[in-house]
């Protein structure tokens, strides 16, 4: 029977892409401040993520997520180089993306979904408002939505 | 005659009472005559007695004449039969030709072979120069009128093209709308990238800003949370002062980003029902309105042209000054609106702080503040937000005052029945 992540009884594997090192702490302090069940995975730019997804050097060994945060402003291969190396990827297409950004502008959201990103969210200032935003995001993506089964 | 020629030719069209004023006005003895004849030899000006004459054939004799050659002079009668020396020559653009003619009696005896060709000479030079008169006035005519509406075109922002002038004075004034026409394409597409690029700067130094300032904040309030009990009073003092001032930065970068946002234009072609962008509003400051206890009157509104987001941005910000800048008192506000000259005025009373009269323009600046933000807290963009909304709906934005008894802030929306497209 297939159902939501958090009833397989497995644990989440959440990549996260940003190269803001005060913004990857915040991420965890917020995670860990909800006691959410989840474990981060983090790299610090586009390169690393494509090497992360694909277990190439040197992450081998590495799981593949269940859900990846992208943020769209990083240097060298940026957020929407790797959206659409993901899209056109046969064996990572359907990989649920998450746009985790701080910037609202109506082109870069227009340009995000049109590569094929599953949701656009601009992360709160307020460090209580966005521990609150995340605990809702994994809430739907693990307890709530189906995702692609790649255990077989 | 040749001197007043063009005056005569400033119309495109040279209609018909032109032609005829154009042959009044050459100095022809009384008993003279001088006539415009189309193709089929029918008369369509006539200077003598032009209401008689118009819309009949010429003699068949001319008529005859008149098929065989260009130009040429010959005997004929006048309609009242009286014996006539009749000139004539055909224009090749337009087949018309121009005849004068002299009465034959008045020289007849007189007159040997040799005077009579001078005199037919003179006659077919006569014919000549009146032709010549009309080619040149329709060619300045036509390229008059080529020359305006290129100059019209470049008025109205278009891109022109260059008809062919046929004198030289006509080529280089359309020459010249041509490089004025590039030269207000090139400023043109230069405004364009600007604005563009200034936008694009916008969002990257929103972005760029809100980014640190993100962790600023974050890190603070882990602080805070943390290790507040690691510190002394002081030391909690000095976060709680860290904390107010990054909210102040990430509310500043908010509202710069809302005012450069501004500058994309409004979509002015929605029917907005000011009752409906009003209530929204009243939504949004439902808990600074039950705060202060403030009385808010609203009268019924009108349905006005624009962006009603923008609208609900505008009387937000209107609404919120006058509940921020009471002094204590309990506000009073009104809102109304009435009609003058096909524009909706609205108004905004509050019973608040009031404004000195020397501030009363400068209001609308941007980041112009009359107070500290320990007086009243806030940024300086609000009423410069409001002022470009309005000028972006078409209107005007102002304000009257008294100090300490309050202030009326008004501004003009274009009316929904009135069509403004």
């Amino acid at each position: 029977v297939i159902q939501p992540l958090i009833k397989q009884g497995r644990e989440p594997v959440v990549l996260l892409v940003e190269d803001n090192a005060d913004h990857v702490f915040l991420t965890r302090a917020a995670i860990d401040d909800k006691q959410l069940k989840l474990r981060l995975e983090h790299v610090d730019n586009g390169e690393k993520c494509l090497a992360f997804l694909r277990q190439q050097s040197p992450y081998e060994a590495a799981a593949r997520p269940d859900l990846i945060l992208l943020d769209i402003h990083m240097p060298c291969m940026d957020g929407y180089e790797v959206m659409q190396a993901i899209r056109k990827d046969e064996a990572l297409c359907d990989l649920p993306v998450v746009i985790l950004t701080t910037s609202v502008n109506d082109l870069e959201v227009k340009r995000m979904y049109k590569l094929g990103c599953n949701s656009y969210l601009v992360k709160a200032v307020d460090f209580a408002v966005f521990a609150a935003e995340l605990h809702q995001l994994f809430a739907y993506w693990f307890e709530l939505v189906i995702l692609a089964d790649h255990s077989k | 005659m040749r001197s007043n020629a063009p005056a005569y030719g400033l119309s495109a069209s040279l209609p018909i009472e032109q032609l005829r004023a154009l042959l009044v006005a050459q100095p022809l003895p009384p008993n003279w005559i001088s006539a415009i004849v189309d193709a089929n030899g029918t008369f369509i000006a006539h200077a003598q007695e032009h209401e008689k004459i118009v819309g009949m054939k010429a003699r068949p004799a001319l008529l005859a004449r008149m098929a065989q050659v260009k130009e040429d002079s010959v005997e004929s009668f006048k309609l009242d039969g009286s014996p006539m020396f009749t000139a004539f020559s055909r224009s090749s653009i337009s087949n018309w030709s121009v005849i004068v003619a002299m009465p034959r009696a008045a020289l007849a005896e007189q007159l040997r072979q040799s005077r009579w060709l001078i005199l037919a000479g003179t006659l077919l030079l006569l014919a000549a120069s009146l032709l010549l008169a009309w080619f040149y006035a329709e060619r300045i005519a036509r390229s008059i009128h080529g020359l305006s509406n290129q100059a019209l075109a470049l008025g109205q922002g278009e891109r022109i093209v260059s008809s062919p002038a046929d004198f030289l004075e006509a080529q280089q004034l359309g020459l010249a709308f041509e490089h004025a026409a590039d030269q207000l394409e090139r400023a043109k597409a230069a405004l364009v990238q600007r604005n563009l690029d200034l936008q694009q700067f916008s969002f990257v130094a929103s972005h760029d800003l809100r980014s640190p300032l993100r962790s600023v904040k974050g890190l603070l309030t882990l602080l805070q949370k943390r290790h507040a009990g690691a510190l002394d009073a002081n030391g909690r003092e000095l976060i709680a002062r860290a904390t107010g001032a990054v909210d102040q930065m990430d509310q500043l970068t908010h509202d710069l980003l809302d005012f450069a946002r501004l500058e994309s234009p409004a979509r002015l072609s929605e029917a907005v029902d000011c009752n409906q962008v009003v209530a929204s509003t009243l939504v949004f400051l439902d808990a600074a309105i039950a705060q202060s206890g403030a009385q808010i009157e609203v009268e019924p509104l009108p349905v006005v042209i624009g962006d009603r987001g923008q609208l609900i941005q505008l009387f937000q910000n209107l609404l919120a000054n006058a509940l921020k800048y009471c002094n204590g008192r309990t506000p009073i506000i009104r809102i109304r609106a009435q009609l003058e000259t096909g524009k909706w005025v609205f108004e905004v009373a509050d019973n608040g702080i009031g404004i000195e009269s020397q501030h009363l323009q400068r209001i609308f600046e941007v980041f112009k503040r009359l107070h500290t933000m320990q007086e009243y807290p806030g940024n300086g963009i609000g009423l410069a937000i409001c002022q470009r909304i309005v000028a972006l709906h078409g209107g005007q934005i102002g304000a009257r005052s008294e100090l300490g008894r309050g202030s009326i802030f008004y501004f003009s929306l274009p009316d929904a029945k009135a069509d403004t497209t």
